[in-house]
């Protein structure tokens, strides 16, 4: 899994007009790691894996290989998915 | 709507009417408007039927984000419009926003453009954690996972589907 010092972020998303205050970058290293979700979004990727700790599906969305955007995805979607058991 | 594809809102083409006399933006995923909600001031969040957030209505949208838009340049915007837009005619398009419910009507609204990305964040003076997909190029963003304290939207190819409106 890489350590979240090794992750690449774009401009966009630490840009003082936004925040993530609550999600960690462990967190999208882990998502990024061993995603069970995954989609090609407008030439981006997104993955989404479920955050045990945070109880929520956290979307990761990726920009060549640069992190652009990382939240809990509330998503109707996500009450669909099945938590893998190791997140339980 | 329950699925479990990631992406069935984010295929939904955006309806986007703008107001030149009152200078309102209004931009929605189709789905009728039940009941509306004040985000910040000038900005309100429009909720369908089932509680869903439908899209939203911006006052002052041409001057508040013409200067901020008219930065984006093609030749370096890596963000492509992948859906485009249906443009709705403003008459009549507008009845359903004009009862405004909320908490918070008179926050204050942050807009944030970045040219390089063509994407442009309206918030509240909250943070958000908690995002979905509302249509194509549009996220919606809260503190809570219900949505019940929505704090702002995040539209992406916001130049590409706005300037066009606004200089027209």
């Amino acid at each position: 899994m890489p350590s979240p010092d090794d992750l690449k972020f774009t401009n966009y998303y630490h840009s003082d007009k936004r925040d993530h205050p609550e999600v960690k970058e462990e967190w999208v290293a882990y998502v990024l790691a061993k995603p069970t979700h995954s989609s090609l979004d407008r030439g981006r990727m997104v993955y989404w894996r479920y955050i045990k700790e945070r109880g929520h599906w956290l979307k990761v969305v990726v920009d060549g290989e640069e992190v652009h955007n990382a939240y809990i995805d509330s998503g109707s979607h996500t009450r669909q998915w099945e938590i893998p058991d190791e997140d339980r | 709507m329950k699925t479990d594809d990631p992406m069935y809102y984010a295929r939904i083409p955006l309806r986007i009417s703008y107001c030149r006399d009152t200078d309102t933006l209004e931009i929605r995923n189709g789905e009728e408007v039940i009941s509306n909600y004040g985000v910040a001031k000038g900005l309100i969040a429009h909720l369908d039927a089932d509680g869903e957030t439908a899209g939203f209505t911006l006052e002052k949208a041409r001057t508040l984000l013409l200067p901020q838009l008219s930065e984006y340049d093609a030749t370096s915007t890596r963000l492509r419009l992948w859906q485009p837009p249906v443009m709705v005619s403003p008459v009549g398009f507008f009845e359903s926003s004009r009862k405004t419910q909320g908490k918070n009507p008179k926050s204050i609204l942050n807009i944030g453009y970045f040219p390089g990305y063509d994407t442009l964040d309206l918030w509240n003076e909250n943070g958000a954690s908690f995002g979905w997909d509302v249509g194509a190029h549009l996220t919606a963003f809260s503190r809570d996972a219900d949505g019940q304290e929505l704090n702002g939207f995040t539209l992406e190819c916001a130049a590409q589907m706005l300037l066009p409106c606004f200089q027209e």
